[in-house]
């Protein structure tokens, strides 16, 4: 929530039309002045009245309202939501209408690509009436195109109500980070063939614990292909729609997946888009996983930032991976084999791998050729699945909205 | 209803009531009628029907024409005829644009060219009624300018919209970071793609344009907006999640008019204390355009008979007079309609020129005061012993006479300014001050009379101590050869009257009534249709062949009746009645007041015999007052008829005084004695202190009614504009029973005497006509032209003769009496002295009985009628 304090400059203007009539003015109050007519004194002064009035609501508005934003906590790139601006009115008998709130959202540049952030709105609602001691909200709708983190402020609270002569604006200094996740994209049936057919990188250990799933995690809203053994009835009942518990998968059916954005030094826009492609498979791929309950998932990056994270495919894995993939970048550097070594140094022999790559699986493209020591090769090799994502193998199990 | 058909229609009221305003400026209803149709039709065919509107292009090669038409008229030296090329220009572009698409800025344009029409109407109008509307036309702008607010607000979510879109747009990531936003209007004009139909928007409704803003725009828009689409769909998208028109609605429904109504009336009092305190320039040099000085219609110091045309009536404002006790300074009633006497005209001449009375100084009236000195001007003398002197307070608006006007004998007050004084050869008052110093505003002098006695005013004027000019050889200038037919029917009126030995004033209302008898003569402004002899006087043509002619024809034929029977007579040109404002008390008279009338020389002795003996009389005689001219009774009878339409014209007219007074007339001295001096006096740390006690008061009540107070501003504003209704139906009314009058005269018809226009039985008091029927009984009846006091004077002598020992000779006489006070006077009858009619009128039908009982033999004398 806003208030004064948090605002750090309140200006009052006159805008373009108050100018116009200003100068209106001074040619009747000069007309009166100069030819002694009352009749246009008065026509002055009603004039006069209106502007006066103008500006002592709009300090006034200014003064007693405060905004605050609210962002959902999901933000997908290429999936629209919602941000709710919400404004208070402190005034205890007069309302305030027309109450235009500007945002700001911008990507904010990785820091080596340091650029200053400009603070100009581009988004923005109008809370039309809130009433004395009340509180109005509005809300308007993004849709950010790329994943990455981006920036929600300053809040601009403007008005210029009743009569649009003078404007009076304040710049609320609220700001807030958000991350947008990759974009989610479909899998298509070729994938689960291509899982079922070829056991794509799994290694079953099953480890039933009990009548249930897994372990109790949380509830959340029922969706299409939810067991109805897990529905909630009782909290359904509350709720009035049908909540399902989910839980952490103790299946050990584990998915070794490597995701390998590799660019060329320079790179074009087509190997841009790839990357994207292949963030975007991932992240698709693990809220599939996460949202099935599939068992354990040793998920490795080959990036500018790699790493390696391994745990059941759940909630929790598939936020933590989001966050992730929102924020990895491609790298020139080769990074699969640290990737490689790590999907496979704590699993049991013959799992196999994953890999969504970037580039084909070729020597010139610096594929899997050369990566491990001649003794690790073949049974290395003969258990990787690579899915260059420019290829039409991709878009047989994979399709999304390109953006 | 949408909120830009609201916003449609508030700017068509606010131009047309701007228009309404210019045209009471220009004096022609055209600037309304114009706009107003413009405007209504523009919003019903242009905007909400759309079928057609008219291209800029058009528009604009219009314009230009428009422009240099109205420079043909711009370019003249008079600044009014300047000022009203500017409004018509400004009317001429507020009709092109009512035709064109409109969008915000538009409708900001119409507002403009309201605003400026009403600054130049401003500039050329000055009555109350401008006044009224002007404070629709505020309480409209407001609200106007408070939906256009509104309005344009809505538009900026398609704003935020359009700029998300189109300043992401680009295929250059770098473009998002350093694009600037576009104006409103590019936004406007690049918002096609927002308003394509079927759009579905974030709400699930079909999402429109907002309004027609963007109609025009969208196929083109819409085009480029599929071009690029999947290079916006790269980029930030921003929606708004509430249409423009849903928004509308929401503010519309959360009491945004009735806080408009507030702000316009709160801004109509701030505006109200601007003015009166704001300090003024002394600007006695400064002239205004519409306190120009004007001519009198109708009142001149010279008059020309040989014009037979159309006279007009107007009712531009001349002066305002009360009447006050100059001992006590109560309000003092005149009943009836009062004389003010302006130029006195005695001499006649015809030649080249055409046939004119003039004022008795062969040298014109100059407007040099110090010229006007040399021929005798004097002040006013201070007035007799006299208990009954009565203050005549004037306003005189800007005139272009040096005339000022009064009921005579006129004598000087404390309060009379120095400069009021009195032509000694033609009685005539004037003003003392320079033409250039008096012309710009109204003057304001009080004088005091005696010509006022018991609230009637007094039929004789004795003459002052210092005339010199009783043996004017003009005052009986009479040439037999040029008026053969007056002199004969001069005579045969006294003959028939059989008042040739009687007194000059018999004669003089024998002469009187000549021109008064029902349908002898006909009163008429409109002359042009007269057949008329050029080879004869027009006075001798009026009396022998048409008969018909307004109060200058009548006065002027009556002037020469009584010269020829020679009885010194001159014509007396001022005003008679007005307009009674009974909240104010005081007489309004307009131009069309101006009247002509007869004064007729008596010598002392008959003068005397005239007056009431409590009157103030002099040894020099008197002039007394003869008016011949029909339909003097119109006026009266309405005064009597005081409606309740009479009672809102009365509050208007006392506004429209208030107006005057304290709105235009606010200089810089009146507000500093008015306004200034009173506070500062009054500006003690006490008083500033109670003041503010009370104003706390005050406010807390009125929070208190604020509640209350919707409903009643509602009332209060219906009551307003009923009572413009009123005040514009009345108006309308009157032009058109003027027309009307007009119209029957250009057709020729006949205007019937006042008696047959309104029958008088329902004003007729029933005592007298009782006393009629009584004196009917016995062949006393009232004869052509014969007054009921001279019936009953002829009464008195037959009741003498045939009743001696009755002793009601005198009843008659003292029943008329009563009767004119009762009629004329419009005074109450008290009961004691309505008792006292009774009585009287018992006894005479008692006497009538008997005469007519009495034995045969005594029947032969009864009177041969």
């Amino acid at each position: 929530m806003l208030n004064r304090r948090t605002a750090v400059r309140r200006r009052v203007t006159v805008c373009r039309e108050g100018v116009y009539y200003i100068l209106v003015l001074i040619f009747i109050i000069g007309g009166a002045t100069a030819r002694d007519l009352n009749l246009l004194f008065i026509l002055a002064g009603m004039m006069v009245g209106p502007l006066l009035f103008n500006w002592r609501f709009v300090v006034q508005t200014l003064r007693n309202v405060s905004v605050s934003r609210r962002l959902p906590d999901r933000i997908f790139a290429g999936e629209p939501f919602r941000v709710e601006i919400r404004g208070q009115n402190d005034r205890r008998r007069l309302g305030c209408w027309m109450l235009a709130v500007e945002d700001c959202v911008q990507p904010e540049r990785p820091a080596r690509e340091s650029s200053k952030l400009s603070s100009k709105p581009n988004a923005g609602v109008i809370l039309g009436h809130i009433g004395a001691g009340g509180s109005g909200a509005a809300a308007y709708q993004v849709t950010l195109p790329r994943r990455g983190r981006y920036r929600f402020g300053p809040l601009w609270v403007s008005t210029r109500f009743p009569m649009g002569l003078v404007k009076g604006a304040m710049r609320c200094r609220q700001y807030e980070r958000a991350v947008a996740w990759p974009r989610l994209g479909r899998l298509l049936p070729g994938w689960r063939e291509l899982l079922t057919s070829r056991h794509l990188g799994h290694h079953t250990e099953h480890h039933q614990q009990g009548p249930m799933d897994g372990d109790y995690f949380s509830l959340r809203e029922w969706r299409s292909g939810d067991s109805k053994r897990w529905i909630h009835w009782r909290t359904s009942a509350r709720l009035g729609t049908l909540a399902v518990r989910q839980f952490e998968q103790q299946q050990d059916e584990t998915l070794a997946l490597v995701l390998d954005l590799w660019t060329p030094a320079k790179p074009r826009d087509e190997d841009l888009q790839r990357v994207e492609v292949a963030v975007s498979l991932a992240a698709t791929l693990v809220d599939e996983l996460a949202r099935r309950g599939h068992g354990r998932l040793s998920f490795a990056l080959a990036a500018r930032q790699p790493g390696h994270w391994e745990a059941t495919a759940g909630p929790l894995f598939a936020r933590q991976m989001f966050e992730r993939l929102a924020m990895v970048e491609a790298a020139s550097d080769n990074h699969l084999a640290e990737a490689f070594s790590a999907v496979t140094a704590g699993n049991s022999t013959g799992i196999r791998v994953t890999v969504i790559s970037t580039r084909s699986n070729r020597p010139a493209s610096g594929g899997l050729d050369g990566l491990f020591p001649p003794g690790q090769r073949r049974r290395s090799l003969a258990d990787v699945v690579w899915l260059d994502v420019g290829t039409d193998e991709a878009r047989r199990v994979f399709a999304w909205d390109e953006p | 209803m949408k909120l830009e058909r609201i916003v449609q229609v508030h700017i068509a009221a606010l131009a047309t009531l701007g228009a309404v305003l210019l045209g009471m400026g220009q004096r022609s209803p055209t600037p309304a009628l114009l706009t107003g149709f413009a405007a209504f039709t523009s919003v019903i065919f242009s905007d909400g029907l759309n079928w057609f509107y008219l291209n800029r292009l058009v528009a604009n090669v219009i314009a230009l024409l428009a422009l240099f038409f109205s420079l043909n008229d711009f370019f003249q030296t008079d600044m009014r005829a300047q000022l009203l090329a500017i409004g018509n220009l400004l009317v001429y572009l507020q009709v092109l644009l009512f035709y064109q698409r409109k969008n915000p800025r538009l409708y900001w344009q119409l507002t403009v060219l309201s605003l400026l029409q009403v600054v130049v109407s401003a500039a050329l109008s000055v009555g109350l009624e401008f006044g009224l509307v002007l404070m629709l036309y505020a309480v409209t702008a407001f609200s106007s300018l408070a939906v256009l607010h509104v309005h344009r607000e809505c538009l900026r979510t398609i704003e935020f919209s359009v700029r998300s879109r189109i300043w992401h747009g680009g295929e250059n990531w770098l473009e998002f970071l350093t694009g600037d936003f576009p104006t409103l209007t590019d936004v406007i004009d690049k918002a096609g793609d927002f308003a394509r139909p079927g759009d579905e928007g974030p709400d699930g409704g079909k999402r429109r344009a907002a309004g027609g803003v963007a109609r025009g725009k969208a196929d083109a828009a819409g085009r480029s907006a599929k071009t690029s689409r999947s290079a916006l769909r790269r980029e930030v998208i921003i929606r708004p999640l509430v249409s423009p028109a849903k928004l509308g609605q929401q503010v519309l429904s959360s009491g945004l008019l009735k806080q408009s109504a507030m702000i316009g009336l709160c801004t109509l009092v701030f505006a109200f204390v601007l003015f009166f305190t704001a300090p003024r320039l002394d600007s006695s040099t400064r002239r205004s355009y519409q306190n120009r000085a004007t001519r009198v219609v109708g009142f001149s110091s010279e008059i020309s008979l040989d014009g037979m045309c159309r006279i007009l009536e107007s009712s531009d404002s001349v002066m305002r007079a009360s009447f006050r006790d100059a001992v006590s300074g109560e309000p003092y009633r005149v009943y009836g309609e009062p004389y003010f006497r302006g130029a006195i005209l005695t001499e006649y001449r015809t030649g080249a020129t055409g046939a004119v009375w003039r004022q008795p100084s062969s040298r014109p009236l100059t407007d040099s005061f110090e010229v006007r000195a040399a021929v005798a001007l004097r002040p006013l003398q201070s007035p007799p012993s006299h208990r009954g002197l009565v203050r005549q307070d004037v306003t005189l608006q800007p005139l272009n006479e040096p005339a000022l006007f009064a009921i005579f004998p006129v004598y000087a007050s404390p309060q009379t300014p120095e400069d009021v004084r009195m032509h000694s050869r033609t009685e005539q008052l004037l003003c003392g001050t320079t033409a250039e110093e008096r012309v710009r505003g109204e003057y304001r002098y009080a004088i005091v009379t005696t010509g006022l006695l018991g609230g009637v005013q007094l039929d004789v004027t004795p003459l002052s101590g210092r005339t010199t000019d009783l043996l004017d050889p003009e005052l009986l200038a009479f040439d037999a050869e040029r008026f053969p037919t007056l002199k004969e029917t001069a005579e045969n009126v006294i003959a028939s009257h059989q008042v040739g030995a009687a007194s000059r004033a018999d004669i003089a209302r024998a002469l009187r009534d000549h021109f008064l008898y029902p349908g002898a003569y006909n009163y008429s402004l409109d002359l042009s249709r007269i057949l008329r002899r050029r080879e004869v006087d027009p006075i001798e043509d009026f009396v022998a062949s048409h008969h018909t002619g307004h109060c200058q024809y009548f006065a002027s034929a009556l002037v020469m009746m009584l010269r020829s029977q020679g009885i010194p007579a001159r014509m007396v040109v001022g005003f008679r009645g007005g307009e009674y404002n009974s909240l104010g008390d005081y007489y309004h008279v307009l131009q069309r007041h101006a009247h002509a009338w007869v004064e007729a020389y008596l010598p002392a002795d008959e003068a005397r015999a005239e007056l009431p003996p409590e009157a103030h009389s002099s040894a020099l005689g008197g002039w007394l007052r003869l008016d011949p001219t029909p339909g003097s009774d119109i006026d009266r009878a309405r005064q009597l008829q005081q409606g309740w339409m009479d009672v809102v014209d009365d509050v208007l007219d006392y506004a429209s005084t208030v107006w005057t007074e304290y709105i235009l007339g606010l200089t810089a001295k009146r507000q500093r004695e008015s306004i200034y001096e009173p506070v500062a006096n009054r500006a003690t740390p006490e008083t500033w202190a109670t003041t503010l006690a009370r104003l706390r008061g005050l406010r807390q009540w009125l929070r208190a009614w604020m509640e209350r107070l919707s409903m009643l501003v509602g009332i209060v504003l219906a009551a307003g504009l009923a009572i413009g209704l009123i005040f514009f139906g009345r108006r309308w009314l009157t032009v058109v029973s003027q027309n009307e009058r007009r119209r029957r005269w250009r057709w020729g018809r006949n205007r019937q005497s006042p008696v047959a226009v309104r029958p008088t039985t329902h004003l007729t008091v029933l005592f007298y006509q009782r006393l009629e029927a009584a004196l009917g009984r016995l062949q006393i009846t009232r004869g052509r032209g014969q007054t009921p006091r001279e019936l009953a004077s002829r009464a008195a002598q037959r009741l003498a003769e045939l009743a001696p020992q009755a002793a009601v000779a005198l009843a008659p006489s003292r029943i008329v009496e009563t009767f004119y006070r009762v009629r004329f006077g419009a005074a109450e009858l008290p009961e004691p002295e309505g008792r006292a009619v009774e009585n009287e009128l018992a006894r005479l039908e008692d006497a009538v009985r008997q005469i007519i009982e009495r034995p045969p033999g005594e029947a032969s004398k009864h009177p041969s009628h």
